[in-house]
């Protein structure tokens, strides 16, 4: 009988507890019915291929029948946040690796606490005050100390090629989101540094290794975690709005390219930038929320990947 | 020396250059955002946190950012209170049915929810509360918050529910507690310090967004606090529309502005410091 009774509760606390879940799981669910119901119109009236691949932005009231061609076109946005992740990530992963293995190998053992703090305390800051930190002191610093002297002197490399009109550029948010990314991937790195067997660091050391080649071995061992870092990165960086469209220029490319001065939009910036204007144009919100699951699609596939390679790590 | 030697010198000091290339901007961010910010918190002086921002033209007065505090406050809270209970009963589930295909599918979901831009979290709630309605109001703002903190709390709880040793819950249950009362007064006691960090943490994060507030709360300056039902303005909120305004005096308060967000901040970090530090079994 006693069984029976604590059956019935057993029961009842499942279901207290389920329903909550339930709602976790409903809200991921409405954001990507919402995501998909809202923008199917613009790749109704587009097509799905045109509006992922076509370059133009017309923000116009005219009606459909007066504007039969495309008027809003994706592909600048996803290069733009393809690009910006990139050169965010390529600038984060040596600084990332280092500082992962200063705080392992380098660092006394008393001071790595503070050290896990301060990437902790980085992790957190909000992400408006490193925009606004760009803005008054990145940008300019950039734009003299390295982007005037690059195209002056090395204009005819694609990246340098365009002048540095404004402090605001891909490059400009591109360090930025480096730095604010950094914590993030060394967490990853650092956690699958520490999960290396002992056994297998004193073989290391008996081998009678430097430190430089015991480290390159411990990371080539932790390969598939740094990939997967740098893929925590890629999500990371393409997700950032409200920093990112400070500083990026906010201009959108209608000849997407390599040049790292030039001032861009992204499938974010977009968002920040236009969204408020939607009632005015027709198609435009449809076509915002159609950047919105682009970048959604995106950040799964990437975030999917990440996960994978960590699974891939067996000591 | 030989060429090994002298290789893994460099080594050295090249990770300790780039770890030190690493760090040292969140510290000239804190340095360059306090010497900006609190000269102008300092010049307002008590009017800074009690008073409306200035109009834009005809004036140079400083003002204060009351209705960008008031707001923040506001959905901060509204927010938390909406998505704690759901994210740690949520995580509590999955700690109690670890093999439940339900709590497969939450962890997933979570994990996704994490990596869902804030600014898509901010457009999909003005659909479906914003444009309904055809108006912003600071509860859309403080939905959109509460998504944003969900997947942290319920991170931060399931990790400190599954660190509870396991002879404690068994001890609950041989001294004759129900499920309930074992997961109420050993699993969650035994881990509220890991729990209250959790809650911390998305705080921190809620109160720093910027973009799921765009469009939810929109922004309204002209009043402290207009309601509920009503658009509102929020610390970040305000930075970013006035550093990206034409007028001096709103740039100055946007740094303003910025250092006492900075304050809040750090205020919460180091509680959250706090909290882990005292967990003793």
């Amino acid at each position: 009988m006693g069984y029976a009774r604590a059956s019935s509760h057993d029961k009842l606390v499942f279901y207290f507890l389920a329903v909550p879940t339930l709602v976790v799981i409903l809200v991921l669910v409405i954001i990507f019915l919402t995501e998909l119901i809202s923008s199917y119109p613009i790749f109704d009236v587009q097509g799905f291929w045109t509006t992922l691949t076509f370059i133009g932005w017309h923000s116009t009231d005219e009606p459909p029948e007066k504007w039969p061609g495309p008027r809003y076109g994706l592909l600048p946005l996803i290069w733009g946040t393809v690009y910006l992740s990139a050169i965010a990530v390529l600038i984060a992963l040596p600084l990332s690796i280092s500082l992962a293995v200063f705080i392992e190998e380098l660092l006394p053992k008393r001071f790595r606490g503070y050290m896990s703090s301060i990437v902790d305390l980085m992790a957190g800051t909000p992400t408006i005050l490193f925009g606004l930190w760009a803005l008054g002191f990145l940008g300019p610093l950039l734009r003299e100390g390295f982007m005037e002297p690059a195209h002056e002197h090395l204009g005819y490399l694609p990246f340098f090629s365009c002048p540095p009109l404004s402090h605001t550029s891909v490059l400009t948010a591109g360090v930025m989101l480096a730095i604010m990314i950094v914590p993030f991937m060394v967490a990853v790195i650092q956690e699958s540094y520490r999960a290396i067997p002992v056994t297998y660091k004193e073989a290391a050391w008996s081998l009678g290794l430097t430190r430089f080649e015991y480290v390159r071995l411990n990371l080539s061992m932790i390969l598939p975690a740094i990939v997967s870092a740098a893929l925590l990165g890629v999500g990371r960086a393409s997700s950032e709005t409200a920093a990112v469209s400070l500083v990026v220029g906010n201009i959108y490319n209608y000849q997407p390219g390599l040049c790292l001065f030039s001032p861009i939009h992204t499938l974010t910036s977009i968002i920040a930038a236009n969204f408020g204007e939607v009632e005015m144009y027709p198609y435009m919100r449809e076509a915002l929320f159609a950047g919105g699951l682009v970048l959604l699609t995106l950040g799964m596939i990437v975030n999917a990947f990440g996960i994978l390679l960590l699974k891939r790590i067996r000591f | 020396m030989d060429a090994r030697r002298l290789l893994d010198s460099l080594f050295t000091v090249t990770v300790t250059l780039l770890a030190l290339a690493a760090v040292l901007p969140i510290f000239h961010i804190i340095l360059y955002i306090t010497v900006k910010g609190l000269p102008v918190v300092m010049e307002a002086g008590i009017d800074f946190f009690t008073e409306i921002p200035p109009s834009p033209i005809r004036t140079t007065e400083l003002g204060g950012i009351a209705p960008a505090l008031a707001g923040t406050l506001f959905m901060t809270t509204v927010a938390t209170l909406l998505s704690v209970p759901i994210a740690v009963l949520a995580a509590v589930f999955s700690a109690e049915y670890p093999n439940h295909s339900l709590t497969r599918v939450v962890r997933a979901t979570t994990r996704s929810l994490l990596e869902v831009p804030t600014i898509v979290i901010g457009i999909v709630v003005f659909a479906l509360l914003v444009q309904p309605f055809g108006r912003f109001t600071a509860l859309a703002g403080a939905v959109a918050l509460a998504i944003v903190m969900i997947p942290y709390v319920y991170t931060y709880t399931e990790l400190a529910l599954l660190s509870v040793p396991r002879t404690y819950i068994e001890a609950g249950y041989g001294i004759g507690l129900k499920r309930a009362q074992v997961i109420y007064m050993i699993t969650a006691g035994v881990a509220r310090r890991g729990i209250a960090r959790g809650v911390t943490v998305a705080i921190a994060k809620a109160m720093g967004e910027t973009a799921p507030l765009l469009f939810t709360a929109f922004g309204a300056r002209n009043m402290i606090f207009g309601g509920p039902l009503e658009p509102s303005d929020a610390i970040t909120l305000m930075i970013y529309v006035f550093i990206q305004s034409p007028f001096e005096h709103w740039h100055k308060i946007a740094w303003g502005a910025a250092f006492v967000l900075l304050v809040l901040y750090l205020a919460l970090f180091l509680i959250s410091r706090r909290l882990v530090k005292e967990v003793r079994l």
